[in-house]
């Protein structure tokens, strides 16, 4: 991997923040997007911009044919069976709301739901909306004190009345991989009908996810996070289970025809997907695909693994900074510098252009658990360098200096 | 542009008013749960002015300057002069830029206070 060659395209790290240059090290919040990605957001605007699925112009023809080659490129890069088993949506968010509203619909009262300790908010407060609504169960798998999930009770955990799993392919605070081909199929071993779900919004931007081996019934991800534009999500099912889901939203392109008391919908994937979707952003997430492609996915997490053990090993040795999460893990660490709020370690980073989220990111449940007010949080992607470590580490000595 | 001067790190690393007052007239609490900020603030009120002020919790640097300086400054005020605070009043004190993203560190302390009973 050429890393000089990969910053210079992305026109945004060139720039000085606070007249240093910048030290981009929030990925799992965001990525950075590349030049080719703007561009094509602009050629679209530009040259083709129409609606899709609709107009028998030329212009509606060639946005229909870039954004269903999108969906080809989302169902290659997953390994999925067939595009159609691709929706596009506006997040992993938008995503899981879907899942817990239309597979909601199947519930009854007492029936139980198994989430997990390190889910994002994303994956808990939809099914606690349909939970209370239709009086379901949640049971957590709980997470052990080194940031990895405790699964040695599972067996206990799920039982006839279980209908869904949904849990997170790797945590966005802990950098926690989990092994979630293994979690569901013990699930499945205790009840086969149990439904299952990985959030992949952190993984599958730096981790190969395939959906043929995951055994994931639904996956949820995010553009955003792997070099796309932001209003872009997909959610992906096997097509089996798709053509019992319910639509989640109802409006235009998602119908067959209409009548004053009936609707009928829509084929797969057209019928989950109403209403004039983010054309141009779906258009930018092929060409982010494309990027990631390029360079190879199992390359990326090669040179993130490489960054994650170099920082853990440079932070390790600074006394005054508490790391959490287990030593496996993928290219987010999570820390405190000893007696300084998160806010503040971020605000001083800020100071030399160092970019890192600062807080409960999204998962105050995990928080709570390891008994930690608020975390600073690092996270690498293919543009980040050793060097960049070295600035955090140095960022990080004047937090204590102005701390002392 | 630093906001760590040694004002702000001295209030916030030691607070003169930091702590709790037992039997106090008024105890009112404000949090910020993304930060996972919280405040809870003591005043003593005698014929009708604010004799000692305290808070405890926890918050960042910039919330406990400005909670240690705004309390500090309300001592042998009126009760009601807590009705007239403002941000302008907590900016002044600090004598920092606040960014947009700080704000809500810094007005935590007015929050709490707003929870105090109308008079």
């Amino acid at each position: 991997m050429n890393i000089k060659k990969i910053k210079s395209d992305f026109p945004i790290l060139t720039q000085k923040i606070n007249g240093k240059d910048l030290v981009y090290l929030d990925n799992s919040a965001t990525s950075q997007k590349p030049e080719s990605v703007i561009d094509s957001i602009n050629n679209y605007y530009t040259t083709y911009n129409a609606n899709v699925h609709r107009g028998i112009h030329t212009l509606s023809e060639k946005a229909t044919e870039k954004y269903e080659e999108a969906r080809k490129k989302v169902a290659d890069f997953i390994n999925a069976k067939s595009q159609k088993e691709v929706i596009f949506t506006k997040g992993a968010t938008e995503s899981l709301n879907f899942l817990a509203n239309s597979l909601g619909k199947n519930l009854n009262k007492n029936d139980e739901i198994i989430l997990t300790e390190m889910e994002h908010h994303s994956n808990i407060v939809p099914w606690q909306f349909v939970a209370k609504e239709k009086g379901i169960i949640i049971k957590y798998i709980e997470i052990n004190p080194d940031g990895t999930l405790n699964i040695s009770n599972l067996e206990n955990l799920v039982n006839e009345k279980t209908k869904i799993i949904s849990l997170t392919h790797v945590s966005n605070v802990l950098g926690t991989v989990n092994p979630v081909e293994k979690i569901i199929k013990r699930a499945k071993l205790v009840n086969p009908n149990v439904i299952a779900i990985v959030d992949v919004a952190q993984s599958v931007p730096h981790i190969k996810v395939n959906v043929q081996k995951l055994q994931a019934d639904f996956i949820a991800f995010s553009s955003h996070k792997m070099l796309g534009p932001t209003g872009v999500g997909v959610m992906w099912g096997k097509y089996k289970l798709l053509e019992k889901l319910h639509p989640f939203l109802g409006g235009g392109s998602m119908i067959a025809s209409v009548t004053k008391k009936t609707t009928l919908f829509a084929e797969i994937p057209e019928r989950f997907e109403a209403g004039t979707p983010n054309i141009a952003g779906v258009i930018g997430f092929g060409v982010a695909i494309d990027y990631i492609n390029q360079i190879g996915v199992d390359n990326i997490y090669k040179h993130e693994q490489e960054l994650t053990s170099y920082a853990i090993d440079k932070l390790t040795k600074l006394d005054y900074v508490d790391i959490y999460g287990p030593k496996n893990r993928a290219g987010i660490i999570s820390f405190n510098v000893k007696a300084v709020h998160s806010h503040d370690v971020s605000a001083v980073l800020d100071n030399y252009g160092i970019a890192v989220r600062s807080g409960h990111h999204c998962a105050d449940i995990l928080h709570n658990k390891l008994n930690i007010n608020s975390t600073v949080r690092a996270s690498f992607y293919l543009y980040n360098t050793k060097e960049d470590v070295d600035k955090l580490v140095m960022g990080l000595g004047k937090v204590k200096k102005i701390f002392k | 542009m630093n906001q760590y001067t040694s004002q702000i790190l001295d209030y916030a690393q030691n607070p003169p008013n930091y702590g709790q007052i037992e039997n106090c007239n008024f105890k009112v609490n404000a949090s910020n749960p993304s930060c996972g900020d919280s405040l809870t603030i003591y005043l003593n009120v005698k014929n009708g002015q604010i004799t000692d002020a305290k808070f405890w919790g926890k918050g960042c640097a910039i919330s406990r300057a400005s909670a240690s300086m705004l309390l500090e400054s309300l001592i042998g005020k009126n009760l009601n002069e807590i009705n007239k605070l403002n941000k302008k009043n907590v900016l002044d004190l600090l004598q920092i830029q606040i960014s947009p993203s700080r704000e809500k560190c810094a007005y935590l302390i007015l929050n709490a206070l707003d929870n105090i009973p109308k008079r």
